[in-house]
């Protein structure tokens, strides 16, 4: 009696919890915007301003000012979780030294304030008397419609392709990877595939610290007692190392050898006779011939460099097993250091049907001078296990910046793409979007751009053919490899002019010529897209600082300025500014959104990417319309429209029952193929040494990357004390034992010396990575300390992606 | 037996409507105020099941969310409380 | 310090990390998850190693005592670690609240920001901060709090050092960020009803972790054998993003 007297009053306070919960003024004003009030902040949603992943958080805002963050619990990505980036993303606002005012270069270091007005006469003026020699320098950061807007500025605007983003730094081989194997970029399966795999590898990736979100996503599940077998592929020790089951240190470039070890093996085992194996892949091999000794590769003829021979050649599955024989594990271990047995092992996992394998990687087979090939082995072996296009199995490819895949890809802002993934050397593709852009026919350039290496190289020559470029969202002055020679060398070529649109002050504002202060992040409307086809919107939440203005804005502003001159190819077909059917009101009206007090009158976003959305179908690329990213939080392409109206997106492309594109019946259909037969691609590469390898005037492998407290040349998460406090000074990590033959310890300092250049940095043995002997790791976000005034520009053929991952260098102490 | 509170949330029409009836019909259920298209409730269910319970209420059409407000193990006998 | 302090403390620090780890270890059964076609890790391909790792030599270890606890050195024979009962006195003085408060508001950009840690990491598996933070602990009148959300085995992925782990000088750009610092305490309906909690319980799931008889002083609870908190104590529905939104979730919201 009394028991059940204490259980009607636990009752009732159980009770009085769960009506608390449901009381009026719990209630959020809309879905996708969280509510005001609770604790006087208003909170809005946005993706994270950093890595690819594309983690969901909520930004709590006061009085014009952001003053929290939490995770999104809605946000498919994250789930409630962030890493400490996230978890500070609203201090990057807030560095002291933000730009706020356009500044005009008047003599070496010395800059004067001027207004918006003449920052903008400036920069027609010179794109004016030489439009051809113009060149605009984008980014993975940049929004979707910031990317939009930029790219036909320049291509329908300006009538050539000298227009490429930072992201052919990051990205540019696993797009040529896509390409290569499916005819269409970006992946095939999507971030639930950590959900599912049972075992998960790891091709030169530490996701620990570099994608922290996704790597506890998976491996939080053991913690529920799922079995995930963690394999590391690494040239180097990791936090990602840690936790992994088995861990294999290959040498730099020989994951090449290490897939092609998996293969011959499945080859052993039969799987090139399955029926999926016949029924849906093609075998490809490389144009160009290979040489004899992997150690003297083909230099490309300029024939096998042409786009057309991304796809390959075709071979027979005969030819393909006769390629693949001389790869046995044993041959493999001379060439990588993994052990034979365990590619054996890795090889069986592939082969159990009752395992489902998951591969992923991020800048170890990208920033590789064999990056398309890499990529494509990691599809290949995939297809050829048969360990594809079910949950929890296949290729992964994680992207580095918010928007690689949203803007950089999708928006195609490459030298050689057109909106929507369209080549720009197709004659039909062009000719569509003269049409879309109402351009009278043969504005839109059939000859591809420079690409960054390219751009940047003619940058720096006296003679060379770019004189001016416009830096927006990007730091190329730490980040382009080689700085000496693609970036340095602007200093001593003084007709040359470089605009930056920065919010701080960085290594590439120190060379501006004209500098202009933008807004970033939250101070500004915008959308992202993540690795994983996921298209995420927000609203502006406060005002930006002083001066500073969007990006986006900014390039509108200069068009239009070009076009008042009178200057011809700024007009479309109609005699109209090209932007003006662009932003058009209903009314036939054409608001004046180049005026910054007009700007945010109407919703530019809305209006470009409604514009944009029309190019994303011809590629089964289908993005909703704005105001559905408006209510989502987040959404993966093709989101295609129900018959109730509702939209639904897309976790698993190319398969029968999850991707609406696939006929019926056909199980797997690569409706993009490059052989138009509804099938893609299994790739041969052979192994090939890189173009620097560690010799006897240069003993030491060089290995760069970041982590996980900054992101990426640290402009951003050096001004936010508490990552900078844990993570302040870039260091190079050595082996022990070549520490002591150096006679160095922890804190000493050492010159870390290339055929390029040189840097002194502090010695740390045994600290956050452990590279083996051999090999020495240096981070790249210090402005102090650049460490690609060492590395090697050197690149992919076909993604003319840099290596900066292996060069040679020698250490000494300093 | 555990004594899970909830906060829950209807559909609009006759979907809600049912989803209301059968709650209101279940005897582990003890149904609370109600505010617009929400309900609160306490269900008693097995110690080990409070999680299930939640995934149960989310499964039933017209259920759109439902929020776990408080958990109670207690340590009553299995005879003292309505079963399954 | 000079001679051979540093040295003493740091393989005090090693051994009882050692232990720490291995028991916990053993306790939590947090091991590396066995499967049948588990192969020993190979770490290093040096010859002769076996797959092991070397323990580092001096020479490898930066002596230099970082950390806002730099200034703390261990010692195993002083070293005492003790909970508190339940029922001993509970320092609930405004003083003791506003000094925790404050000294939690350092580790903090904003409530609710992971905290910084303020103390070197030289590990990177979870069970060497699962050893102090898995149950919490008061070592001679420091606290290790306990993680509030056990779920999780990534540490590092959201708490940075509070410190200088790795060699050279911090550089110093000034940021004007005014972080949100929350609420000092939660309303009460009435003078001497449960505060309601003025903080989200995402990812603080264990209220022991900060009210519990290892809190800080000043938040600690006054009634720790009361072990179902959130019977008397209201949350927020608004704070822990429980939305109800007025219109239905739209179709592609739970599609999987």
């Amino acid at each position: 009696m009394i028991q059940l007297e204490r259980r009607d009053f636990l009752k009732m306070s159980a009770m009085a919890a769960a009506a608390a919960m449901i009381a009026p003024g719990t209630a959020a004003a809309a879905e996708g915007a969280a509510p005001a009030g609770g604790d006087g902040l208003t909170w809005s949603k946005a993706p994270c301003r950093f890595c690819g992943t594309g983690c969901g958080v909520l930004l709590g805002a006061k009085d014009g000012k952001v003053v929290a963050m939490q995770a999104d619990k809605e946000a498919d990505v994250n789930k409630g979780l962030c890493c400490m980036k996230g978890y500070h993303v609203g201090l990057i606002l807030y560095g002291q030294d933000r730009l706020t005012r356009p500044l005009k270069r008047v003599a070496e270091g010395k800059y004067e304030a001027i207004s918006w007005d003449e920052a903008l006469t400036i920069i027609a003026e010179r794109i004016k008397a030489k439009p051809g020699k113009f060149a605009l320098y984008g980014s993975g950061q940049h929004t979707i419609v910031e990317g939009y807007i930029a790219n036909k500025f320049v291509k329908a605007g300006l009538g050539h392709n000298h227009i490429d983003p930072n992201a052919r730094l990051c990205m540019a081989s696993a797009a040529t990877g896509y390409n290569a194997t499916y005819g269409v970029d970006e992946p095939t399966g999507c971030y639930d595939d950590l959900d599912h795999c049972t075992v998960l590898i790891s091709w030169g990736n530490n996701p620990a610290e570099q994608h922290p979100v996704l790597f506890s996503r998976v491996m939080d599940r053991r913690l529920k007692g799922d079995k995930i077998h963690f394999i590391d592929l690494a040239t180097r020790r990791t936090r990602s190392s840690e936790q992994a089951d088995e861990v294999h240190f290959f040498a730099p470039n020989s994951d090449l050898a290490v897939a092609n070890g998996i293969a011959h093996l499945l080859v052993k085992k039969g799987f090139i006779d399955k029926e999926w194996v016949q029924k849906h892949f093609n075998f490809r091999k490389r144009v160009a011939e290979y040489a004899k000794d992997p150690a003297k590769p083909v230099d490309f003829d300029p024939e096998a460099i042409k786009p057309q021979n991304l796809t390959g050649a075709p071979m027979t599955a005969a030819e393909y097993a006769k390629a693949i024989e001389e790869y046995t594990p044993e041959h493999v271990e001379k060439i990588s250091g993994v052990p034979a047995d365990a590619i054996r092992r890795m090889a069986d996992l592939f082969a159990d049907p009752s395992q489902k394998v998951l591969s992923w990687w991020c800048m170890g087979p990208n920033q590789h001078t064999r990056g398309t090939a890499m990529n494509s082995l990691l599809h290949s072996i995939h297809h050829l296990a048969g360990q594809w296009g079910k949950p929890g199995c296949g290729s992964l490819s994680l992207t580095g910046q918010p928007s690689a895949c949203g803007t950089a890809r999708e928006v195609g802002t490459f030298c050689h793409l057109l909106p929507g993934h369209l080549p720009v050397i197709n004659p039909k593709y062009r000719e569509l979007a003269e049409e879309y852009w109402s351009l009278p026919k043969g504005r839109i350039s059939d000859k591809i751009g420079f690409h960054t290496v390219k751009m940047w190289e003619e940058f720096c020559k006296p003679d060379g053919a770019v004189d001016t470029i416009w830096v927006q969202v990007t730091n190329p002055g730490q980040t382009l490899p080689n700085q000496k020679k693609l970036f340095l060398k602007k200093k001593e070529c003084p007709d040359k002019f470089l605009i930056v649109s920065d919010v701080y002050p960085t290594a590439t504002t120190a060379l501006a010529d004209l500098i202009l202060p933008s807004a970033m992040y939250v101070e500004k409307n915008g959308m992202y897209g993540n690795a994983e086809r996921k298209t995420q919107q927000w609203f502006k939440m406060v005002p930006p600082p002083g001066e500073a203005r969007d990006d986006a804005w900014q390039t509108l502003a200069v068009s239009r300025r070009l076009f008042d001159m009178g200057v011809e190819t700024m007009k479309d077909k109609d005699g109209e500014w090209i932007f003006a059917k662009t932003l058009k009101n209903p009314d036939g009206s054409v608001p004046e959104a180049w005026k910054w007090e007009s700007y945010y009158s109407i919703n530019v976003d809305e209006r470009c990417f409604e514009e944009f959305r029309r190019f994303t179908r011809l590629k089964h690329k289908d993005l909703a319309p704005y105001q559905v990213y408006v209510k989502a939080h987040g959404l993966r392409w093709p989101v295609v429209q129900q018959p109730d109206g509702s939209w639904k997106e897309t976790l698993w492309r190319f398969v029968e029952g999850k991707d609406p594109y696939v006929k019926p019946g056909a199980g797997w259909q690569f409706y993009h193929s490059n052989s138009k037969d509804d099938r893609a691609f299994i790739w041969f590469h052979q192994y090939e040494q890189p173009p620097e390898m560690p010799d006897a005037a240069y003993p030491f492998w060089l290995c760069t990357g970041r982590v996980i407290e900054h992101w990426h040349s640290g402009t951003m998460t050096m001004r936010v004390p508490p990552l900078r406090r844990s993570m302040p000074h870039a260091y190079v990590e050595v082996h022990p034992d070549d520490a002591a033959a150096l006679g160095v310890k922890s804190g000493d300092q050492v010159v870390v010396e290339s055929r390029r250049g040189e840097l002194k940095l502090p010695v740390w043995i045994n600290g956050r990575g452990k590279p083996p002997k051999g090999t020495v790791f240096v981070p790249f976000f210090d402005e102090r300390l650049q460490i690609n005034l060492v590395t090697l520009d050197a690149h992919d053929p076909f993604s003319k992606q840099p290596d900066f991952k292996k060069c040679a260098v020698r250490l000494r102490r300093a | 037996m555990a004594i899970c509170s909830f906060a829950v949330q209807f559909a609009p029409g006759t979907a809600g409507d049912d989803a209301r009836f059968t709650l209101g019909s279940d005897p582990r259920v003890t149904l609370g105020p109600v505010a617009g298209d929400r309900l609160a409730l306490v269900m008693e269910v097995p110690d080990d099941e409070g999680e299930a319970a939640g995934e149960w209420l989310l499964t039933l059409p017209g259920v759109l969310r439902a929020t776990l407000a408080s958990a109670y193990y207690t340590d009553l006998p299995i005879t003292a409380c309505p079963t399954r | 310090m000079a001679g051979p302090g540093p040295a003493r403390g740091w393989l005090a620090i090693l051994c009882a990390g050692i232990m720490g780890v291995a028991l916990v270890g053993l306790a939590l059964g947090m091991g590396t998850p066995a499967t049948a076609w588990t192969a020993p890790v190979s770490a290093r391909p040096d010859p002769g190693l076996d797959g092991a790792l070397p323990a580092p030599r001096y020479a490898e270890i930066d002596s230099r005592a970082r950390g806002v606890n730099a200034h703390y050195h261990s010692d195993l024979r002083t070293l005492v670690s003790r909970t508190p009962g339940l029922a001993e006195a509970v320092d609930t003085s405004e003083e003791s609240r506003r000094a925790t408060l404050a000294r939690r508001a350092a580790r903090r950009a904003y409530a609710g920001a992971p905290p910084t840690i303020p103390h070197p990491v030289d590990a990177n598996q979870v069970e060497a901060c699962y050893a102090c933070h898995g149950q919490g602990r008061e070592i001679d009148g420091l606290i290790a709090p306990k993680i509030s959300h056990q779920r999780y085995t990534n540490c590092t992925q959201c708490h940075a050092q509070g410190g200088t782990p790795g060699p050279g000088p911090e550089l110093a750009i000034p940021n004007l960020f005014a972080g949100d610092q929350g609420p000092s305490s939660g309303v009460r309906a009435y003078p001497g009803a449960p505060p309601q909690m003025p903080h989200p319980t995402t990812m603080r799931e264990d209220c022991t972790s900060c009210h519990g008889v290892l809190g800080g002083k000043g938040m600690r609870t006054s009634h720790p054998w009361r072990m179902n908190c959130v019977q008397c104590h209201a949350q927020s529905a608004t704070l822990n993003q429980s939305y109800f939104g007025e219109e239905p979730p739209p179709p592609w919201a739970g599609q999987k």
